[in-house]
């Protein structure tokens, strides 16, 4: 397998899966059709479990993302949280004044069982 | 977008009403955008994108220099008040195979004169007349302190193959300088139908009304990719939207609300188009959209009361079941748009809706609080 990496458009953001165990999701995500946008991503996560195992590390940079979105970021948490042989990690990066950002973070943490660690910038 | 205390209507049930009387006037538009604030040049491009879509080059092109030409002249004349921001204006209208170029904002009595005096010496010159004219100013170089000596305003004539029409109207002890640039689309075919320029004062009149709901943005038309982007650039250029909370939840509400009008509106006759419209309130904005929906799209109405009854913490609990309910099924529809934009916002959503010949019109709205 392979690292990838998608570069940030108008409505997508940027994505960089690294097969050293490592995924950045940064800028907007706000397509209407989040579910195209994501599915490689979801392929390339179920790669990287059959086959590796270890520390995993996804740090999300996100400036906003829209309800398409959230269920796509929340699938593929579920996805990392169900890999018993992952040992992964979740930063969320949020501008400090914003704290809307914080508790869209908050809230996913609360829908799977690995905890995040919170940065504000 | 610029924000003035002179709202007149602080219901925001009216507020709904008001966008929705509006809309009646541009029912004849293709495209109508309306801009109230600072101008800056990167506007260009999103105006152009809002106004025309289907713009060839070479009428984008042409467009593109009205657009500048206008930005200009509000520049160069623009009365140095601090009011002024607050009631320049920019629009375009779409009518036909007419584009209409307004723009609106206080000029001194000196400058009055000035601009007077160039169009009135443009005012009924022939083509060949008016070429000669040009090259003689070219030519002499008389430039004024302004910078123009009126070949702004002949260079606008010439390319648009029409006269500039214009107004002063007096306001604050200073004048309102509206100007309006009419232009073919020469691309659009008009059936060979004797078609006339729309007089600037009705759009004069739209101003007036648009100053006094304190309507900061508005635009009218398709609802595609490119249009969307260019709003939310317009927005985002305007407004600090990534640092803090409130610009998070005026991006959020606009996205949302753009979003919906394409997913609701696309299975109804002449597929996207709504309207989207920004008002500034004592408290903040107020966001307002409409688009066609069919008839089993009026559930919305009863899921918005809903959701206006739940307290906060009720609409995250429902918005992470729906989520969680929904995540492995496929397809985009997360079902929880509109709980994500009610706990975002944490106001009341307006909702109205309206029957025509085309169908049932519905329209939402809600304040943003900054």
């Amino acid at each position: 397998m392979e690292s990838i990496s998608i570069e940030s458009s108008e409505y997508g953001p940027q994505v960089k899966l690294d097969v050293s165990g490592k995924i950045e999701i940064s800028g907007k995500s706000m397509m209407e059709d989040a579910e195209t946008f994501y599915d490689p991503i979801h392929s390339w996560i179920d790669n990287y479990i059959d086959t590796k195992d270890g520390r995993f590390l996804v740090e999300f940079n996100l400036k906003y993302f829209n309800s398409s979105s959230a269920k796509q970021l929340l699938r593929m948490l579920m996805t990392i949280d169900a890999a018993e042989k992952l040992k992964a990690e979740i930063n969320w990066l949020y501008p400090a004044e914003n704290d809307i950002l914080l508790e869209r973070g908050e809230e996913l943490e609360i829908m799977v069982d690995t905890p995040f660690n919170f940065k504000p910038f | 977008m610029s924000k003035t205390n002179n709202s007149i209507e602080d219901s925001n049930a009216g507020r709904i009403h008001i966008v929705s009387e509006l809309r009646d006037c541009f029912k004849n538009d293709k495209s109508t955008v309306y801009y109230k604030g600072a101008f800056t040049d990167s506007f260009t491009d999103r105006i152009i994108t809002l106004a025309e879509f289907e713009l060839e080059r070479k009428t984008r092109r042409r467009m593109a220099f009205f657009v500048a030409e206008s930005f200009q002249n509000i520049v160069r004349h623009g009365a140095d008040v601090p009011e002024n921001d607050e009631l320049s204006l920019f629009g375009v209208r779409g009518i036909g195979s007419y584009l209409h170029i307004y723009s609106s904002n206080l000029v001194e009595e000196a400058d009055k004169e000035i601009i007077e005096n160039s169009l009135a010496k443009i005012e009924n010159l022939s083509s060949e007349e008016l070429n000669e004219y040009y090259r003689d100013l070219l030519m002499n170089n008389e430039l004024s302190e302004k910078g123009g000596a009126g070949l702004g305003f002949v260079s606008m004539v010439r390319r648009s193959k029409h006269p500039v029409q214009h107004q002063f109207v007096k306001k604050n002890g200073l004048y309102s300088f509206n100007l309006q640039i009419d232009f073919k689309n020469e691309s659009l075919s008009n059936e060979g139908k004797q078609e006339e320029p729309l007089n600037i004062v009705e759009n004069s009149n739209l101003y007036d009304r648009t100053l006094e709901y304190d309507i900061s943005f508005l635009y009218n038309g398709e609802f595609s990719d490119d249009m969307i982007s260019s709003m939310l650039s317009i927005i985002e250029e305007t407004n600090n939207t990534e640092a803090n909370s409130a610009g998070f939840q005026l991006y959020h509400g606009a996205v949302e609300m753009m979003q919906n009008v394409v997913r609701h509106g696309k299975d109804v006759k002449d597929g996207n188009d709504g309207i989207f419209a920004i008002l500034n309130t004592p408290k903040g904005y107020y966001m307002c959209s409409g688009n066609y929906i069919k008839k089993d799209g009026l559930s919305i109405v009863e899921n918005v009361e809903s959701l206006n009854l739940k307290t906060k913490e009720e609409l995250n609990e429902l918005y992470r079941a729906t989520l969680k309910k929904n995540v492995l099924k496929k397809g985009n529809n997360a079902g929880i748009g509109l709980i994500d934009l009610k706990r975002t916002i944490d106001s009341k959503i307006d909702i109205a809706v309206s029957e025509d010949k085309d169908g049932l019109y519905l329209m939402m709205g809600l304040e943003i609080k900054i």
